[in-house]
């Protein structure tokens, strides 16, 4: 099932220091005319491709900041334009729920959303408003997300980025995120800087290794405490399940499976070569879905996973649960092109070799 | 609302403004004993009868007309040995658990024998003075001990009720849980702790309001406290036990040397509980 990552604006309440979109002077956001273009051309799609299914991310900056009757209006033009395939679209959000209100959730009900994606920073002054990133107002607001979300058996997971703050705590770091969230459904990912690092907060991935190694015995020997724990319950599902469910920088098959839709309608593989300015699509208003997703440039994705096969990761232990990682991580502006494999290889093995193996005795063969 | 339990003086005007409530009753007067439960289960239902005996157990005079008769007894200590085996048969008879204070010392003791004569029961926690040592062996002879023996509170609660995806409030062995009770004045004014009753804090006025009570604002901010330990990344936010525990014992200044591996054992032990269910027979007495 392709999933749409949608931002239909880059505006944020908060000023999270990790976040590239604050960094940008004048956030966009979509006019009402191109987001029914949008749903047009998504409904186009799903005629042409009625076996097929769409996700739509509801992504930003912060998409709440769009209002309720932006929500309304967009609700209105997917049962005017998407009448005979709107069951064929499923929609799905990310939002830091600061701006969560009730009639936020009247309003996703319908759309047939039930649970919401979140991210959550235990350290202070690293994700919050204003130009001190104020954790006490963001968390404050946040906690009453949550609550909105529980009194209508909303579901919610959340996303934690590792930061230079962040390492000298692992297991506080985990208890606490664990203990949030009881039923687990977080994620761990490394933060990931664009620009200048004017917060002091980026890491290397071999410190991002090693945080997520001192964690991963402990989650090991408790799973059924700590359940829902990514990277770590990816992996393990993954031998289980021999590659079945990998997420898209290791499944070595995202070429046909993501689009970005951004606010002036330009399009890309998904957010972060979108952010990065590279595997662009050109814009929805001058082409159809079909086109986009049939997009020569998609092709080369598949070529380079056969290509890695033979060449970069020929004969590597891991493959099955890598395939030689995401492209934009290959990507560097010197050595154009996307024909290598991740620049995150040697980390991806230190973790296995380091922690991964070593720990759960599983060890993986050519 | 009718999932919640109120806990009131016995007192006949206040339980008659109740219909099909489950009650608890708290006495000093252990002669009402037999008339509570008649009158209270009249029109509600009597959850349990809590007697506060300012003094050793081995002094309460129980009696098997008791029987049947959902009782807490909170004594101060065991107290003469001889003088409650004099009365030991009886208690084999009653819906009883004992309780004593952590505050002593020989209570952690006289615990494990209670439980090892059968009788089912519990430490209570009136302040801060707790021997973590004593308390984690009396735990674990809970948990593990190989004779036969009685429940001991709240070790039995914790283990019992461990669920993997949600926090568990032992305060409910205490019927001090908001989420389950709710304390109700003689004058009908609802608070939502004991603590909270005695300092005349409540959350309404009006006996009236109960049956919304989960719509009151107050209420639901009380439910969600917990989330105020979420703003830090210290103690009690980053405690492994901290699901069984909910920061009940964060005044404790060294809670790494102290609570928390008290915790982490019994939600050790808790876990393999959880794990062998279908192994274990359990007996349950008011169900807390
Ligand atoms: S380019 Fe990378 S991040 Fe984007 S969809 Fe593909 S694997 Fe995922
Ligand atoms: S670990 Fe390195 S060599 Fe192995 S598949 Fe991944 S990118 Fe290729
Ligand atoms: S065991 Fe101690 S540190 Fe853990 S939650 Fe309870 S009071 Fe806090």
């Amino acid at each position: 099932m392709p999933t749409i990552i949608f931002k239909p604006t880059e505006s944020c309440n908060s000023n999270c220091a990790y976040c590239d979109v604050v960094a940008r002077k004048a956030p966009k956001t979509m006019s009402l005319e191109l987001l029914e273009t949008t749903f047009i051309k998504i409904n186009e799609y799903l005629l042409e491709n009625n076996k097929e299914k769409l996700t739509l991310i509801w992504h930003g900056g912060e998409p709440l900041l769009l209002g309720i009757d932006y929500f309304k209006t967009a609700l209105r033009f997917i049962n005017e334009h998407c009448k005979e395939t709107k069951h064929l679209l499923e929609h799905a959000i990310q939002s830091n729920l600061t701006l969560m209100k009730q009639e936020f959730i009247d309003i996703f009900r319908e759309m047939g959303i039930t649970h919401i994606g979140t991210s959550f920073e235990p350290i202070a002054n690293i994700r919050g408003p204003g130009k001190e990133i104020n954790s006490k107002v963001y968390n404050k607001k946040f906690f009453e997300g949550i609550n909105i979300l529980k009194d209508n058996d909303f579901g919610w997971g959340f996303i934690y980025v590792v930061t230079k703050k962040a390492l000298s705590r692992p297991l506080d770091i985990f208890y606490f995120l664990s203990n949030l969230k009881l039923s687990g459904g977080f994620m761990m990912n490394p933060v990931l800087i664009y620009g200048k690092d004017e917060n002091d907060i980026s890491i290397t991935p071999k410190e991002y290794v090693d945080f997520i190694g001192e964690i991963f015995p402990v989650w090991l020997k408790n799973k059924k405490r700590y359940p829902d724990v990514d990277p770590f319950k990816t992996i393990m599902k993954n031998i289980e399940e021999e590659g079945e469910s990998l997420g898209c920088v290791d499944s070595g098959n995202c070429a046909y499976g993501h689009l970005y839709i951004g606010p002036s309608g330009e399009t890309s593989q998904c957010g972060r070569s979108e952010d990065w300015g590279i595997i662009n699509y050109g814009n929805i208003n001058d082409r159809s879905l079909k086109e986009i997703f049939e997009d020569p440039r998609r092709e080369e994705l598949l070529i380079r996973t056969n290509y890695l096969l033979e060449n970069d990761c020929a004969g590597c232990r891991f493959w099955k649960i890598c395939h030689g990682g995401c492209p934009l991580d290959a990507y560097s502006p010197e050595k154009e092109g996307l024909m290598r494999k991740t620049a995150w290889c040697d980390v991806r093995k230190l973790f296995m070799e380091k922690y991964f193996e070593p720990i759960t005795g599983i060890k993986f063969n050519k | 609302m009718n999932d919640i339990r109120l806990v009131c003086n016995f007192n006949i005007d206040l339980i008659n403004n109740f219909q099909g409530k489950a009650i608890v009753i708290k006495t000093n007067n252990i002669d009402e004993i037999q008339h509570i439960n008649h009158v209270v289960n009249k029109e509600n239902k009597l959850h349990c009868i809590v007697v506060n005996h300012n003094g050793a157990l081995s002094t309460l005079p129980v009696t098997d007309n008791w029987e049947g008769i959902p009782i807490h007894i909170f004594a101060t200590r065991f107290g003469n040995f001889m003088q409650f085996i004099e009365q030991k048969h009886i208690y084999h008879k009653l819906s009883i658990r004992v309780f004593l204070s952590a505050e002593i010392e020989t209570n952690y003791r006289d615990l494990q024998i209670l439980s090892s004569f059968g009788i089912d029961c519990g430490l209570y926690f009136p302040n801060k003075s707790i021997n973590w040592e004593k308390l984690n062996d009396l735990m674990y002879y809970s948990a593990y001990g190989k004779v036969q023996h009685a429940s001991i509170e709240p070790f039995d609660f914790v283990i019992k009720k461990f669920e993997y995806n949600t926090p568990i409030d032992f305060s409910n062995v205490y019927f001090e849980n908001p989420h389950q009770y709710l304390h109700i004045s003689d004058e009908g004014k609802v608070a939502l702790s004991g603590l909270d009753l005695h300092n005349c804090k409540f959350i309404t006025e009006n006996i009236n309001d109960l049956e919304n009570i989960h719509q009151s604002s107050e209420y639901k901010n009380v439910l969600n406290n917990w989330q105020n330990f979420f703003t830090k990344l210290e103690d009690c936010s980053c405690c492994p036990s901290w699901r069984i525990c909910l920061g009940k014992f964060n005044h404790i200044s060294d809670k790494t040397n102290t609570c928390q591996p008290f915790f982490n054992d019994l939600m050790d032990a808790a876990e393999l509980f959880h794990e062998n269910k279908s192994k274990f027979k359990t007996r349950e007495l008011c169900q807390p």
